[in-house]
């Protein structure tokens, strides 16, 4: 008896040191080189019943190449499983690399069993005396022109095979001139069979582009980045990028996570798990920025091409981070390819871009982006001529990347300069009648951008040390000609990040961290204070005849912080404990904060883990609240405790259900003074102080994500998301509903694979409306002709009607060999559900009626990518 | 989100699924007037509510007087309630004799030595916005339909001893372009042209702050009467009022029921119903000056 067995290799999934849990930086992995091949032995029994099967091992090598652990992943039964595992245990490799350094990773190895009379790279039968010729090949993936490693490459006719190195080339030396039948055919990729001719005495060059058969999953080499937060969830980019009623914008899938509500007509901004708005934070590859959505937040600022990831952070997060008592989502920026010219265009009905990427100088590579809407050059022209506003400059904006990354052995070195501008412009023909003062020019203008680069650095295989400083700059300026308000401010922004990972020990490992920022800027605002939480979004306030407070002042502050963190593996890795603590100084305010924080993990079965955590999260006042004009500077820092507790359950390789339930309690949170009776000592009281820490906040909930991860045709989520978020706003007080308090959120999402061509998604949502406080009995302030309205219920003692909304899309791909062209429609609000957004009241607030959402929106994009 | 209310507003300038403030139906106080809109503290002041009341309508007012508010913020309140004075009057007009009532409410107790945005008050600089309110209550008939109104009304007067004072803004009234004369009649469901015409002075040049220049100078000093001052007639600008014009009528709709400076001209859709129909327009210099024009046509019918 003889047996065949085919052997290939996928890496997989690539982890740091044994320690394979613990986060880090991605790294650059070179794959093990197998250079011990074992055949396994074919069962007996199923080599009589003629029997063929393939069996997928996933092994682990150690730093020196040994195989230390193998265990089946897709078994075949009758005996194949047994003979691969003996097999694989046996197999050598060459160690792989993680940034030049020998790392310990896991790989899947493939082993095919076949009846026929067939071998494994079995020599060429050549006749001495006939003439001979060489082949020699390139593969890559049609489309993408990726480099193809580890492809199985066959000469029928000659019964030979081999596979392509790490560059995707191979080669057959010593064949028989003639025509020679070369076939292409690998998991995953589309059979190709090319006739080729070898000549005597020379070697024919050949290049192959094979098509992939599904979606495609190279772009991550981290896969799952591994957790240790209660709750943090990562998103590949292949995984999210087609999802419906995002076009295509990877960042805006952050809002369909559990623990994020609904921002009214889709605006930018994250709310996490009932904080207000400014309580969580964006942040790019771990530094601070302004914004993450462009005006009404139709698209992110950063193009996804250019993501590696986006780790979201809805509560309970490591030490690393602070000055936020929310969530936290931070984008990770991907090392450009290296394998030569890569890049798109892309177009849809809101903007047009370019992205180019390819290799630099040595180690180098390089990534340019740029992207302009152009809503400001279609919508003055289909406005009708009695819109009665007159864009100077309609809703536009533009952003832009640069990034150069540069890899030697253990350093990686990365500088990007990245910015965002947004602006509007518009003359208001005549006067708002409900708000005379707001008429003639309207002009809103932000900027910003950063100049941020990083050294990272694997000193040895225990320690690693990353350096970042970001340099930028914010400006906003918002006004109405005439002086009803007016806000402008520039800053310049310095942050400096030392992070430092050391591994004490197999089990535990130490971070420690400096994160500063500096801000040095000017501001001038000329404006009536502005509406706060509580406030009814500013329903009903009116510009005219309200006070304006003037401030034109420039500001320096600094800010030190530095954070400590142990990860501590207990009962053989299966307990995670992770200590933490983060200390920062807020110097405008002059006031400290010390953060302890604890988050623990156990897997409990394989397939089952437990988490949970406390901490302590502190918030600065808003700027305003704090300034001697607008609010009290006597402010101390907010502080929030967060508790979760949850688990997280495995079904197979491909679906996870994460459920956490949180609490938050929030206390020194700032709230406005209100006179406690009427008398005149009172009134004065509350406009002096203005605002005091003197709220409270409350916010329990239950998140459930039940996610099938990206596979050959599907990818999808269910998120809900049960909440309750109030609001004390003074001593005395009952609790009220916080404004974005929002009981259920619900979105089921999906997209589907019909070929490879073609690629159908819908998303549903549901979220219960927002609070509102309803507004009415009016004073008309005469001097100016305005009705100014009195609340006449209690705080948000109303809710909206809830909001659902179905939208789906479509995307055909067309491959060429260098090249693909990618079409999508999309149609937000597909039922076209009027979704109430916020209310509309009359001008004496007798009678209201609900503004709604965008009706159904259809929107195409097309993509060239090569 | 900072700019929901601003969107708000500019959605409800599209589309209005309500009837049109500039429809007047019942009791409504269009404008109140005060004579003089910019007074020293010696001197009375009359103010006049002007007011649609329907025919058999039964009015009940009630006016008064508040030295210190913080205005819309407080929903117009006065700081304490022994501070608002009633004002003796029950029609369409009242007196305020600020002698006497700032004689007395410095009795009882002081008019607040801040203003309020807590810097010392200066009745030569920024003065002192008092408030006169009026408290109406309308009963009447539409329609052989009961109905009743509770309206409440501020208006603001400013108690300075600065040379010049504001002055209300003077009103030729409403002319109709393109026709001679004065339109005493129109067909019903046709449109007519309508005109304010403001006096040639009606934009008065005035000194305004700068409001930035003024935060600068004072910054570091704001509590120091003598650099306030200084700072206050150091950023001092000549500017010239905006008059805001607002169009009311018993029925019918304007083409822009409210507009700015030269922007004089609307046109008002009339009704299918034939009947008389009042039409006002009221002007305001957005420092407290206001006139109102009127001027009733009789539609018939087409």
């Amino acid at each position: 008896m003889s047996s065949s067995s085919r052997i290939s290799a996928f890496l997989l999934l690539a982890v740091t040191a044994s320690a394979q849990d613990v986060e880090a930086p991605a790294p650059t992995i070179t794959p093990p080189k197998l250079v011990e091949q074992v055949e396994p032995v074919y069962p007996p029994e199923a080599f009589e019943a003629r029997r063929s099967a393939e069996v997928v091992v996933r092994i682990t090598i150690d730093a020196s190449g040994r195989v230390t652990d193998a265990e089946i992943d897709q078994a075949a039964g009758y005996g194949f499983d047994e003979s691969a595992l003996a097999a694989a245990r046996e197999l050598v490799f060459e160690p792989a690399l993680a940034d030049g350094v020998p790392a310990p990773v896991q790989i899947l190895f493939r082993f095919g069993f076949a009846p026929e009379e067939e071998s494994v790279e079995v020599p060429v039968e050549v006749d001495e005396e006939k003439p001979t010729g060489s082949l020699a090949g390139l593969v890559l993936e049609r489309g993408t022109r990726r480099p193809l490693a580890g492809f199985t490459v066959r000469l029928p006719a000659l019964g030979a095979e081999t596979f392509t190195d790490d560059e995707g080339r191979f080669g057959f030396e010593g064949l028989p001139a003639g025509e020679v039948v070369i076939e292409l055919d690998d998991e995953g990729y589309y059979t190709l069979e090319d006739a080729e001719a070898v000549t005597p005495g020379e070697i024919t060059e050949l290049k192959y582009y094979v098509e992939r058969k599904g979606a495609d999953t190279g772009i991550t080499v981290v896969g799952r980045r591994v957790r240790k937060e209660v709750a943090h969830r990562t998103l590949t980019m292949e995984e999210i990028r087609s999802i419906p009623g995002t076009s295509g914008d990877a960042i805006k899938v952050v809002q369909n996570l559990p623990g994020v509500a609904r921002i009214p007509f889709g605006g930018g901004g994250l709310i996490v798990r009932g904080s207000n708005p400014g309580d969580s934070g964006a942040l790019i590859d771990r530094h601070w920025v302004p914004l993450v959505f462009h005006f009404g937040g139709l698209r992110s600022i950063f193009p996804s091409e250019l993501l590696e990831s986006i780790e979201f952070y809805p509560g309970n997060f490591g030490a690393e981070f602070g000055r936020f008592s929310g969530g936290v989502v931070d984008v990770r920026v991907r090392r450009p390819k290296d394998d030569g010219i890569h890049g798109h265009v892309q177009a849809d009905i809101f903007d047009a871009g370019f992205f180019l990427e390819g290799p630099g100088h040595r180690n180098g590579t390089f990534a340019i982006a740029a992207r302009r809407s152009y809503i400001d050059l279609i919508l003055p022209a289909v406005l009708p001529d009695d819109a009665g506003i007159d864009f100077s400059t309609a809703p536009r904006w533009q952003d832009h990347q640069a990034v150069y990354d540069w890899k030697d052995g253990p350093h990686n070195v990365r500088t990007m300069f990245f910015g965002s501008q947004d602006s509007v412009r518009f003359l208001l023909e005549d006067p708002l009648e409900a708000d005379p003062a707001i008429r003639g020019e309207f002009r809103n203008q932000t900027d910003f951008w950063r100049l941020l680069s990083s050294w990272d650095w694997r000193a040895s295989e225990t320690v690693r040390n990353s350096v970042g400083v970001s340099l930028g700059k914010n400006s906003l300026f918002v006004g109405v000609a005439g002086g009803a308000f007016s806000f402008e401010n520039e800053v310049y922004i310095l942050q400096a990040r030392e992070d430092v990972e050391i591994d004490l020990s197999d089990t535990l490992r130490l971070r420690v961290g400096i994160d500063t920022e500096a801000f040095l800027g000017r501001v001038f605002v000329d404006a009536p204070d502005p509406p706060k939480e509580g406030d009814n979004g500013g329903v009903g306030r009116k510009l005219t005849g309200a006070e304006n407070i003037t401030i034109d002042r420039d500001f320096r502050v600094v800010d030190p912080g530095l954070w400590v963190e142990l990860q501590s593996k207990w009962f053989g890795g299966d307990l995670l404990v992770v200590p933490g603590l983060r200390v920062d100084y807020e110097s405008h305010i002059a006031d400290w904060a010390i953060d302890p924080r604890l988050a623990t993990r156990y897997k409990l079965f394989e397939a089952t883990t437990l988490k949970g955590g406390v901490g302590l999260f502190m918030q600065r006042p808003s700027p305003d609240e704090t300034d001697v004009d607008f609010g009290n500077p006597e402010l101390d820092l907010e502080q929030t405790v967060h508790y979760s507790a949850g688990f997280e359950q495995r079904f197979g390789d491909l679906a996870e259900l994460d459920v956490v339930g949180f609490y938050k309690q929030g206390f020194d949170q700032v709230t406005r003074v209100v006179p406690r009776d009427d008398s005149q000592a009172e009134q004065e009281r509350a406009a002096e102080l203005k605002y005091l820490n003197q709220g409270k906040s409350r916010i329990f909930g239950l998140e459930v994500l039940l996610r099938h991860d990206q596979s050959e045709r599907f990818f999808g989520w269910i998120s809900y998301t049960l909440m309750r978020s109030e609001r004390k706003d003074r001593p005395g007080e009952d609790f009220r509903l916080f404004d974005f308090d929002q009981t259920h959120i619900f979105t089921i999402l999906g997209q589907l694979r019909l070929t490879s061509d073609w690629q159908i998604g819908g998303r549903w949502r549901y979220v219960s409306g927002n609070p509102y406080t309803p507004l009415g009995d009016p004073v008309l302030d005469a001097t100016f002709g305005v009705y100014e309205p009195r609340e006449v219920a209690a705080k948000n003692s109303e809710r909206l009607p809830a909001f659902h909304q179905l939208d789906l899309r479509a995307e055909r791909r067309w491959t060429f060999d260098t090249w693909r062209l990618t079409s999508y429609l999309e149609l937000q609000n597909a039922y076209n559900r009027q979704n109430p957004e916020t209310l509309q009241y009359n001008y004496d607030y007798s009678d209201h009626t609900f503004v709604t959402g965008l009706t159904v929106i259809p929107s195409f994009g097309i993509r060239g990518e090569f | 989100m900072r700019w929901l209310p601003l969107l708000v507003l500019l959605t409800a300038c599209g589309d209005p699924p309500f009837e049109p403030r500039s429809k007047v139906l019942g009791y409504r106080v269009l404008a109140i007037r005060a004579d003089l809109p910019e007074a020293r503290p010696d001197q009375r002041v009359n103010v006049r509510a002007f007011e649609h009341v329907p025919d058999d309508a039964t009015v009940e007012r009630a006016w008064s007087f508040c030295a210190y508010s913080f205005g819309g913020f407080y929903d117009y309140d006065c700081v304490d309630a022994a501070l608002e004075i009633p004002l003796e009057g029950s029609e369409g007009e009242v007196v305020v004799d600020l002698p006497q009532i700032l004689g007395r409410l410095a009795m009882g107790a002081p008019v607040a030595g801040i203003d309020r945005m807590g810097g010392a008050l200066d009745l030569n600089q920024k003065g002192l916005e008092a408030y006169v309110r009026l408290k109406s209550r309308a009963a009447w008939t539409d329609d052989g339909e009961a109905r009743a109104a509770e309206l409440e009304t501020v208006f603001r007067i400013l108690i300075r001893t600065r040379e010049p004072a504001n002055t209300n803004p003077g009103l030729q009234g409403i002319r109709f372009p393109h026709l001679s004369g004065v339109v005493e009649s129109a067909p019903a469901t046709t449109t007519i042209e309508l005109e304010v015409v403001p006096e040639e002075d009606a934009r008065e040049t005035f000194d305004a702050l700068d409001n930035r220049c003024f935060a600068n100078a004072l910054e570091g000093a704001s509590d120091d009467p003598v650099t306030r001052t200084a700072a206050y007639e150091g950023c001092l600008e000549p500017a010239q009022e905006d008059l805001i014009y607002q169009w009311f009528s018993t029925d019918g709709e304007f083409s822009n029921p409210i507009a700015v400076n030269d922007d004089t001209q609307t046109v008002l859709s009339l009704p299918e119903t034939p009947g008389p129909l009042v039409i006002w327009v009221v002007m305001r210099d957005g420092r407290g000056g206001v006139a109102i024009a009127e001027h009733t046509l009789m539609v018939t019918e087409r």
